[in-house]
């Protein structure tokens, strides 16, 4: 693997419209929706919050990045993935007239917003959509980290999961979160490097779950798998070097080093 | 073993250990970089890539319970597609894999969906050729890649009409054990000891193609020695209704390429495949993925195949091979007008008309979604193995608009190198190029 270099970051939680919202830490109670900018508003009905949430996070990152939205690489990393349109669906077959609507379940696969990003833009190149249960940041950054050293191209990775409807709202997380990174083997000009990765290994020892960020507790997002993000972009934030854990809360988890 | 499949190279990736193994044991050897022209995302592509051996195959679906049993209804030209054995208020059929479905052992009981027991039961099949990789490589250095579109939503379905009724969600119902879509991943990791990556790709029906590809990033780059991929999805009344509402769901069985065609049959089942760094004799070898996105719309081809022309390119480039060497063309085929045509379009820009045999196997097994790129890649295995094209089921008479060379009857024929495609929503595209081991 040849050093890959982050260069933009992107977050969306209802209330925190951006990461430097989150960074500030005070919710505004107007912020519910992401505006998901690279899904013209025609093509982006009947999505779900899932959707727009990862294609902002995809969009913020990419545009902080200095990456080509045309032609970079996007991975989208989700848990449990269209939840709340699957939910809207089983309504209609089980209490309603089974007549599913054609957008609606065309929304439902877990690679809509990887379908969706990739028509918005008109990028025809590699876009894949995973999950990993806990581990699906983690799965997501391998990914995207091998394939940025195998192709030279630049990559983003966005990875959300979010609240899930009645009657399983108990069972999942209990908010919305995404992030977004954007990752390049080689500089696009101008662009500057926030981190630079160094090394992928394995580790024996699982590192503890993320309560907190910058002091302040996560309790709200308790559950939503891409709580393993925020390390890695609180290391990236105070330039911080050394090894990363990628997965937490889980045995042997990928560790990054950023040198 | 052939050389070209085997990689016995010092660490080319930087690494840091961390209390732990190394990601990067031997690493590959450098590939013979070139490059090829790359229409969508600029000047250069890496290609002509070191082959991978399969070492192990296994099958379950509509024809059978068993690879030996779908192999050979492959072979005798027969379908398994019958009515749905669930109430539906609409005709079809379905490739229901056959007979109830072993209940899961009781250490894994929590994880029990109709998915799951479809997946244990292809596991089971080449169990002992996993555990001796695992135990070859090590559990850290083996990963478990499925693709899946439907994940266990068959039980999630289930639980949602049980709530409807009684108000309460149904006792035992797990979201993480049986809803979420890498439950599967987790059920086969936990079974099987593996410690190295453990994830689904889900973009819909060319998901089981794509973990192929991730699993050669993995391996070419030392991240791990082996992979347990493929593909798995069940029958669920959600796919159902929804090809239904999408108006392609045939009331009769698929018939691929014809003109006679009336959409689709939707179906169920398994196909796994153990790759390796090397191996002595393998069964076949994956030469190349390619992977593309038409960027056109959510359900429907680019109609003049352009975004599945640049899948098969780009896994012919990884190839090293050129189309004059393909012998036969799998295709994704799935018996809907705009698909069939597109594909068509496709093989034959590529191949020139009549250039190369093209079968669809979606009238033995109905389309798989999630299942049907790793199905093809094996059904390609078992091609190349037998040397035998297998029937293009319910083509004949081939729709005129299809400029491509459909082959509805089987016959032997030496094989060397087959394509297998798989095509999305989302305008997601895959292509294997499997080739004969020597």
């Amino acid at each position: 693997m040849r050093p890959i270099h982050i260069t933009g970051l992107g977050l969306f939680a209802p209330g925190f419209p951006s990461l430097s919202a989150f960074l500030a830490g005070q919710p505004d109670p107007e912020v519910k929706d992401a505006a998901n900018p690279w899904v013209p508003s025609r093509l982006g009905r009947g999505t779900s919050l899932l959707t727009r949430i990862l294609g902002e996070c995809a969009a913020q990152a990419v545009l902080d990045g200095g990456l080509d939205p045309k032609t970079c690489g996007t991975i989208y990393g989700s848990a449990l993935g269209e939840f709340e349109t699957m939910v809207v669906l089983l309504d209609v077959i089980v209490r309603g007239d089974g007549q599913l609507s054609p957008m609606r379940f065309k929304n439902s696969v877990h690679n809509a917003a990887s379908g969706l990003g990739s028509i918005g833009q008109g990028n025809a190149g590699f876009s894949t959509a995973l999950a990993g249960g806990p581990r699906t940041f983690e799965i997501s950054m391998i990914e995207a980290l091998l394939l940025a050293s195998e192709s030279g191209r630049s990559v983003v990775v966005s990875v959300a999961d979010d609240r899930l409807p009645e009657p399983f709202a108990a069972l999942g997380t209990r908010g919305g979160l995404g992030v977004g990174i954007a990752l390049c083997p080689e500089l696009p000009d101008g662009a500057r490097v926030l981190a630079t990765i160094t090394g992928l290994s394995q580790r024996t020892e699982p590192a503890p779950p993320v309560a907190n960020f910058r002091g302040r507790s996560l309790a709200g997002w308790a559950g939503n798998p891409t709580l393993s993000a925020l390390p890695l972009i609180e290391a990236i934030l105070d330039g911080s070097k050394g090894d990363i854990p990628l997965a937490h809360g889980v045995p042997h988890p990928y560790v990054l080093t950023l040198g | 073993m052939s050389g070209r499949a085997s990689f016995k190279r010092a660490a080319r990736c930087i690494t840091t250990p961390f209390g732990g193994s190394s990601i990067v044991r031997p690493a590959p050897p450098r590939p013979r970089w070139r490059t090829a022209p790359d229409r969508a995302n600029g000047p250069a592509l890496v290609v002509a890539l070191p082959p991978l051996p399969i070492t192990a195959l296994s099958l379950v679906n509509g024809m059978g319970r068993t690879t030996a049993e779908v192999l050979d209804a492959l072979d005798g030209g027969r379908a398994g597609l019958v009515p749905p054995s669930f109430p539906l208020s609409f005709t079809t059929l379905v490739g229901a894999v056959p007979g109830d479905l072993p209940p899961l052992p009781s250490a894994h009981e929590g994880y029990d969906t109709r998915l799951a027991r479809i997946g244990v039961m292809a596991l089971a099949q080449i169990d002992a050729e996993v555990r001796a990789a695992i135990a070859r490589w090590g559990p850290r250095r083996v990963a478990i890649l499925v693709g899946t579109s439907t994940g266990g939503l068959d039980a999630t379905e289930a639980a949602y009409g049980h709530w409807a009724e009684h108000g309460r969600l149904p006792d035992g119902f797990d979201l993480a054990r049986q809803h979420d879509f890498n439950a599967l991943g987790e059920l086969f990791a936990h079974a099987l000891g593996v410690e190295g990556p453990v994830y689904v790709v889900s973009t819909a029906c060319s998901s089981s193609g794509k973990v192929h590809a991730s699993a050669a990033r993995m391996i070419r780059a030392g991240l791990v020695d082996a992979a347990l991929v493929g593909g798995i999805d069940s029958l669920c009344r959600m796919t159902l209704h929804g090809f239904r509402g999408l108006g392609i769901l045939s009331e009769t069985a698929c018939r691929p390429f014809s003109a006679e065609r009336s959409g689709i049959n939707i179906g169920e089942g398994a196909a796994l495949m153990l790759l390796e760094r090397e191996a002595a004799a393998p069964l076949a070898l994956l030469r190349g993925v390619g992977e593309s996105s038409d960027a056109y719309n959510m359900s429907s081809p680019e109609p003049s195949g352009r975004g599945a022309r640049e899948a098969m390119e780009r896994a012919l480039a990884q190839s090293g091979a050129g189309p004059a060497e393909v012998s036969l063309v799998l295709a994704h085929g799935t018996a809907t007008s705009q698909n069939d045509v597109a594909e068509g379009a496709a093989v034959a820009s590529l191949f020139g008309p009549g250039g190369v045999p093209v079968v669809s196997t979606k009238g033995y097994t109905g389309h798989q979604l999630g299942a049907a790129g790793a199905t093809s890649a094996a059904f390609a295995v078992h091609a190349l193995r037998s040397g035998r094209i297998p029937a293009s089921l319910g083509a004949a008479p081939v729709d005129p608009a299809i400029p491509a060379r459909v082959e509805a009857e089987g016959r032997a024929a030496p094989l060397e190198l087959v394509l297998a495609n798989a095509f999305a929503f989302g305008g997601s595209n895959v292509c294997l190029a499997i080739g004969r081991a020597t």
